[in-house]
């Protein structure tokens, strides 16, 4: 290992484990870590262990967590086996609005829910006049769960498709003239064969479900619905106080309950290896025929993605163009761009979508690079420095923003290099960068795997040291998937809302933490508005995506 | 003053838990080349690029010309790119986003060569290739001929003294291979090059090299003209790789030097011991196809066999005779009836191991 590598990874080590490190010394002191007087001891555990709303709020994260596997799981693989493995009508234009709920921000989509089916929304209103009542309550726990499962489906479908995908339909043919029939076939072959998918995007939404921090602040804040996330959120507010100890306290029991399930993931991928099947060239899909079932499986499919997209993004953007809505609102009389408009006037909701947009193209670019540097220093090696960089960049998945954001803020504020940066967006950009970074480097090393080792040895041969290699051969080879991962970041900056929560500030706004800041003044106008600019910047990077064929998912 | 170019003394290679190369000594002399024969897995691609320092052996020394290059037991390993040698892969690994010309100038270019001799070093050696015109075409614009001989230009450009060549020609069609072998022997003694050369394919090794050295499950078995190891082959592992055999089992019943008789079933034969054996002990009699011979009289050697059945091969005929349960074969020039025949197995040139 040459010592730039090294460098790069223990560099990436101290940005990932410093911040965590200090939430983890911080939540064993009794006052905050850079006063004089402070003692070591559990008093923070102490205290939020016996707060009865902690245990709420780990009970109500529980139920989400389970209800989010026991509903998207299903429906993610049922999902699945109809887009990648039948004739599904419509498949192709399906696609790309199954991953909307992955690319737009869960907190616009739960704005959107309450405009169209909260107590007064216009679904809610029409539904009423029909049959005189609101047969349901957006803002019950039961709701929270079933968006949220509803809402992680893609994350299930993700992870089941590709695996079904990589099955070859010989291996089905097998069985077929070996005398199974298509029931017996998807029961015996196919499904156990993804087995480990289905498994590990199951852990991956369980352990999102303690990470629910948006959905949860706009569904779960009227009737005081809290989970573990926005009780950290709301533990300032409690003590009228900042309580540093009791705040990281709470934050170390989510990475407690988050680092195993990752953990636990890691070691599934593992045993996954011996259902690889080959995919050769001659591999080839032959899709299933549902008959008449096709239009059934249609019709279940449309319903979900009315549910899960239509309904919250078109309220969302209907609420944005209208003064206000209720009962007895003519949306003739309600039209305006007043909301637009103060948007553009309000100097910091102005400084937000600048911020957004340079945190995505700009930032979003050097995060890029620097996954790419990170990328290059493990790159064709595996020793103890390999293995270190693997768990630090697993880490940070195990950490939900909110967090991240926290520990960067303190480090930002108390470790004196940095201090004159914490106004600046490179506080937020780093924080960006560490909470992505499992994401950036897989699609950096999904790039890095496509070249093909030969090549990059034929040229250590002809006399190129191996920073040569990388300048010459392997950073040109992976060029298009650097800007196709550029993108992707692009549009994960774009939706990233909580990262940015603890360390918003003149400077630091982004559209995100903007969003969560205004809902707690109750400012649905002004958070419409900006809803409707963050998905077109999200949009964007969509069309681009679609235009240049670049794949948005593996 | 020594004419070695190329030096390997007890090497091994070690990758994950599994020893891929158990020791393997071998000398290439200026000029020559040398096939590493051997079954998949018997380590001679490792050896290749064990030699390139593409792979970190855990004992042994590797010495280029004057130069060690890698020394355990002294702590010396100079990485690949400092070994200027020349290799060629199985897949030719030529960069996708360069052109043909920037594939094969990378190495002078590397070596600070000014731009101007750049320019007429490569147009020489694509000219001296018959890739004179294709300097600006990308590489999956090639045919694999001419891709095989962009790669070998890649790596002849700089003038390395060895070049490594890892099945070279396994990517080209059976016709093209045939032709290309001799092409490449001749380039290679025309640049006064010493080459090693991995291939599996035994046909290919004697017609390209002037040593081969036959591996064996990370040991070498056999090295030596290719003469030596057709003709005489000390093991039956040998013998059997480098060439189609009959096998005959049975025992030694009388040894006088290093003739000795062999009998089983209704038979008795004299052949030729390669390997030490007793009278008593049991012996595998080992006969290349090519040397079994239909005579019209009985005498020493000749068997009364029936014959089963006749195989057009297009180039010959394939006899399928019947001894003892064990089936015979050899070739022909026409085609036979079945019936009884009279088969002579010259003793000099059966085996026994």
């Amino acid at each position: 290992m040459s010592p730039a590598r090294i460098a790069v990874i223990l560099l990436t080590a101290v940005v990932v484990f410093l911040p965590i490190g200090l939430l983890l010394w911080q939540s064993f002191l009794d006052a905050p870590f850079f006063q004089l007087q402070k003692h070591f001891g559990l008093d923070a555990y102490r205290f939020i262990f016996e707060d009865p709303d902690f245990k709420r709020s780990f009970l109500n994260s529980l139920y989400i967590s389970c209800g989010m596997g026991l509903i998207s799981v299903p429906l993610g693989g049922l999902l699945a086996f109809l887009m990648v493995r039948t004739d599904l009508p419509g498949r192709a234009w399906i696609e790309p609005l199954l991953l909307i709920p992955v690319f737009v921000s869960p907190m616009i989509l739960c704005f959107g829910y309450t405009v169209a089916v909260g107590p007064v929304g216009f679904v809610s209103l029409w539904v009423e006049k029909l049959v005189g009542s609101v047969p349901w309550n957006l803002y019950s726990m039961a709701s929270i769960v079933l968006i949220a499962g509803l809402s992680h489906v893609p994350h299930v479908y993700l992870y089941t498709a590709s695996a079904l995908r990589s099955l070859s339909s010989d291996v089905e043919e097998a069985a077929r003239v070996a005398g199974a029939g298509p029931l017996k076939v998807a029961a015996t072959i196919s499904l156990p064969m993804v087995m480990p998918a289905l498994l590990y995007s199951g852990v991956l939404v369980f352990f999102l479900g303690f990470q629910v921090f948006g959905l949860a602040l706009v569904l779960g804040d009227p009737e005081g619905h809290l989970v573990l996330a926005t009780y950290l959120y709301k533990l300032t507010n409690k003590l009228g106080v900042p309580s540093y100890h009791l705040m990281a306290a709470v934050a170390m029991c989510i990475v407690g309950i988050t680092v195993p399930m990752v953990l636990s993931q890691r070691f599934l991928l593992r045993n996954a290896h011996k259902y690889i099947t080959l995919k050769g060239k001659g591999s080839r899909q032959r899709p299933l025929p549902l008959g008449g079932w096709r239009w059934v499986a249609a019709v279940v499919v449309l319903a979900w993605l009315v549910l899960t997209v239509v309904i919250p993004v078109s309220g969302v953007i209907f609420r944005a163009f209208v003064t206000n809505w209720g009962e007895g609102v003519i949306f003739r009389e309600a039209f305006t761009l007043e909301n637009f408009k103060a948007v553009f006037e309000q100097t910091n909701l102005m400084r937000g979508v600048v911020n957004t947009v340079l945190l995505g193209v700009i930032g979003g670019g050097l995060s890029v690079l620097c996954f790419a540097f990170i990328g290059l220093s493990s790159h064709r090696k595996n020793n103890g420095w390999t293995r270190l960089l693997d768990y630090t960049v697993m880490t940070p998945r195990a950490i939900p923003g909110l967090l991240a954001g926290l520990a960067f803020l303190w480090v930002f504020l108390f470790f004196p290099p940095l201090v004159p940066f914490r106004k600046t967006l490179l506080s937020l950009w780093l924080a960006y960068t560490v909470v992505w970074l499992a994401y950036g480097m897989r699609l950096i090393s999904t790039s890095l795997l496509q070249v093909g080792p030969e090549l990059e040895e034929s040229a250590r041969v002809t006399g190129a040291s191996p920073g040569q290699v990388n300048r010459h051969i392997t950073v040109p080879l992976i060029r298009y998937g650097l800007l196709a991962s550029w993108l992707m970041i692009f549009m994960i900056f774009e939706r990233e809302y909580s990262t940015g929560v603890y360390l918003l500030g003149p400077g630091t706004e982004v559209i995100g933490s903007l969003m969560v800041s205004l809902w707690g003044a109750g400012a649905i106008d002004i958070i419409s508005a900006l809803s409707f600019i963050n998905i077109l910047l999200v949009s964007a990077g969509m069309g681009i995506a679609l235009r240049y064929g670049v794949k948005l998912h593996d | 003053m020594t004419d070695i170019e190329l030096s390997v003394q007890d090497l091994h290679v070690t990758l994950g838990q599994n020893p891929i190369l158990k020791g393997v000594s071998l000398e290439v002399k200026r000029g020559e080349i040398v096939a590493l024969l051997g079954p998949s897995g018997s380590g001679k691609t490792t050896l290749l690029r064990a030699i390139a320092g593409l792979e970190l052996p855990a004992q042994g020394a590797i010495r280029i010309g004057e130069q060690t290059v890698f020394d355990q037991a002294a702590g010396v390993d100079v990485p690949a790119e400092k070994r200027s040698l020349g290799f060629v892969f199985q897949s030719y690994a030529l960069w996708p986003h360069r052109t043909v010309f920037q594939n094969v100038a990378y190495g002078l270019k590397l070596r600070k060569v000014p731009a101007d001799e750049i320019r007429t070093r490569v147009a020489e050696v694509l000219r001296d290739l018959g890739l004179g015109d294709l300097g600006q075409r990308h590489p999956h614009q090639l045919s694999g001929g001419q891709q095989q001989r962009v790669a070998l230009a890649r790596s002849l450009v700089y003038k390395p003294r060895v070049i490594l060549l890892d099945e070279p020609l396994s990517n080209l069609d059976a016709k093209l291979r045939e032709e290309a072998r001799i092409w490449l022997r001749q380039l290679i003694i025309d640049l006064d090059l010493s080459a090693v050369c991995v291939t599996h394919d035994q046909a290919e090794a004697m017609a390209m090299a002037d040593q081969v050295v036959l591996l064996r499950e990370g040991l070498i078995e056999q090295a030596g003209t290719p003469q030596q190891l057709y003709g005489e082959p000390d093991s039956l592992f040998v013998a059997e790789f480098m060439g189609a055999n009959n096998a005959l089992a049975g025992r030694v019943a009388s040894v006088s030097g290093t003739q000795a008789q062999l009998e089983g079933e209704g038979w008795s034969l004299q052949g030729r011991l390669r390997t030490p054996r007793g009278a008593g002990e049991a012996a595998t009699g080992v006969i290349r196809l090519e040397k079994i011979r239909l005579v019209d009289a009985p005498g020493p050697n000749v068997l009364r066999i029936p014959l089963r059945a006749s195989v057009y091969l297009g180039h010959a005929w394939e006899y399928l005779f019947d001894l003892g349960g064990t089936t015979l074969r050899g070739y022909g020039s026409e085609a036979l009836p079945p019936g009884e025949r009279l088969v002579e197995i010259p003793a000099e040139h059966l085996w026994l191991f």
